[in-house]
């Protein structure tokens, strides 16, 4: 036994049997070595002193302002919003608000809910291959059956097809000429200001000749 | 002990309202020690063992039969007792707090002290300076040297029911407090020459 086990195991010492064999070897060192006796001294010390801190107690109030604090919280509780509403029914109106919510965030954000705009995208254009003897730059009247199949939004320049500046959406401008070049066909639709719908399927290459002018806005449309 | 305390757990639950009370004046005057010689502010202190019962009386539904409900209880108090600690080591007012100014006026009065002929003003007012002096070395330890340290030496609980309010090992605590005590025994170790 040394001083470093010793003053290691010294909780050990306080707390294990006298019979113990480490408690024994433990008192053999104290009686030869002054320093952890000391040691020792000064560890009982600070534990007699922690011992006899006095007891703090609670206030004589502490249950009166306990039950106040009590009936506070609970007071709290039952006046919250739709309190008087049972709790499975504030599950089920919980529920119904989720779905008229996303209802509406669809509703707002299904093609064509702007209303008035071309929204469908070049980009995502359905190309369908051109059929042999079919005249090209041709503008269907009929509606489109699958909306959905369409692009979102035309790119700008599609917006403002014609003379002098925007024409209604799906309006062809009547004063050009439109030629296919071959290839693919780009079918668009085209959503009016009210609620309807027009397809216009046009090649994806065109050129426009603008008849008796040389407007070079026109050019703005020849490629998609 | 275990068994009158779940007895009222019991009770409380079956409905009986007083049998909570039953529990709070069972308790509330260990726990506002514990709490105090933890944060060393006795009001502090009094309003975190008001919030302790407040969530034993929220999650009595939860409480397991098979844990003590003092060790139940002293654990809810000590985590705040830390929370508190850790907020106030966050908004750096560790140190603001003084214990000793803080102490309760709970404690025996001098005259009191020196009724006992078998003492001496001397021995009375050094006892005082040394109480002031252990509370003020317990103000300085790490939190969780502290909190092992006030369970055992104060409280007076074995290392095993330290472990289970604490969530830690046996081992874990022995080594905190030797750890505890020794750093107190080195704070304190200018004071112990003069006696």
């Amino acid at each position: 036994m040394n001083c470093r086990i010793f003053r290691e195991n010294i909780l050990e010492y306080q707390d294990a049997k006298p019979e113990d064999p480490l408690v024994r070897e433990m008192k053999q060192h104290l009686e030869v070595c002054p320093d952890c006796s000391g040691f020792l001294l000064q560890w009982q010390w600070v534990s007699r002193l922690a011992k006899g801190l006095p007891r703090v107690e609670a206030p004589g109030d502490f249950e009166i302002r306990l039950r106040k604090r009590l009936r506070e919280e609970q007071a709290e509780v039952r006046s919250g919003w739709f309190s008087f509403i049972p709790v499975t029914w504030r599950y089920a109106m919980v529920g119904a608000m989720s779905l008229c919510i996303c209802f509406s965030a669809l509703y707002l954000y299904q093609p064509g809910g702007g209303g008035g705009s071309i929204d469908r995208t070049a980009s995502q254009a359905k190309a369908i291959p051109v059929e042999p003897g079919q005249p090209q730059g041709e503008r269907p009247d009929s509606a489109v059956e699958d909306p959905g199949a369409y692009p979102a939004a035309l790119p700008v320049s599609t917006r403002t097809a014609g003379y002098g500046g925007p024409r209604n959406p799906g309006e062809w401008p009547p004063d050009i000429e439109v030629h296919g070049e071959g290839g693919e066909y780009v079918e668009y639709l085209l959503k009016g200001t009210g609620q309807d719908e027009i397809v216009v399927r046009m090649p994806k290459t065109i050129r426009v000749r603008p008849p008796g002018e040389n407007d070079p806005s026109y050019f703005r449309y020849i490629s998609h | 002990m275990q068994d009158s305390d779940n007895e009222l757990v019991q009770r409380y639950l079956a409905g009986e309202e007083d049998a909570f009370y039953s529990l709070v004046s069972k308790y509330k005057n260990p726990i506002t020690n514990f709490i105090t010689r933890i944060i060393g502010n006795y009001d502090q202190a009094v309003d975190l063992t008001q919030e302790t019962f407040l969530r034993v009386y929220k999650s009595l539904g939860s409480y397991r039969s098979d844990y003590q409900f003092s060790t139940w209880i002293y654990r809810i108090a000590s985590n705040l007792a830390i929370d508190e600690l850790r907020w106030r080591k966050r908004r750096g007012l560790f140190g603001r707090q003084n214990a000793s100014r803080e102490e309760p006026e709970k404690e025996t009065a001098p005259e009191e002290q020196l009724a006992d002929t078998r003492r001496s003003a001397d021995e009375v007012l050094a006892d005082m300076q040394y109480r002031k002096l252990i509370q003020e070395a317990i103000q300085t330890l790490p939190p969780a040297y502290r909190t092992v340290f006030v369970l055992n030496a104060v409280e007076e609980m074995d290392y095993e029911k330290i472990g289970q309010v604490l969530g830690c090992s046996l081992g874990t605590v022995k080594s905190r407090l030797h750890r505890a005590k020794s750093l107190l025994q080195k704070k304190l170790a200018p004071y112990w020459k003069k006696i």
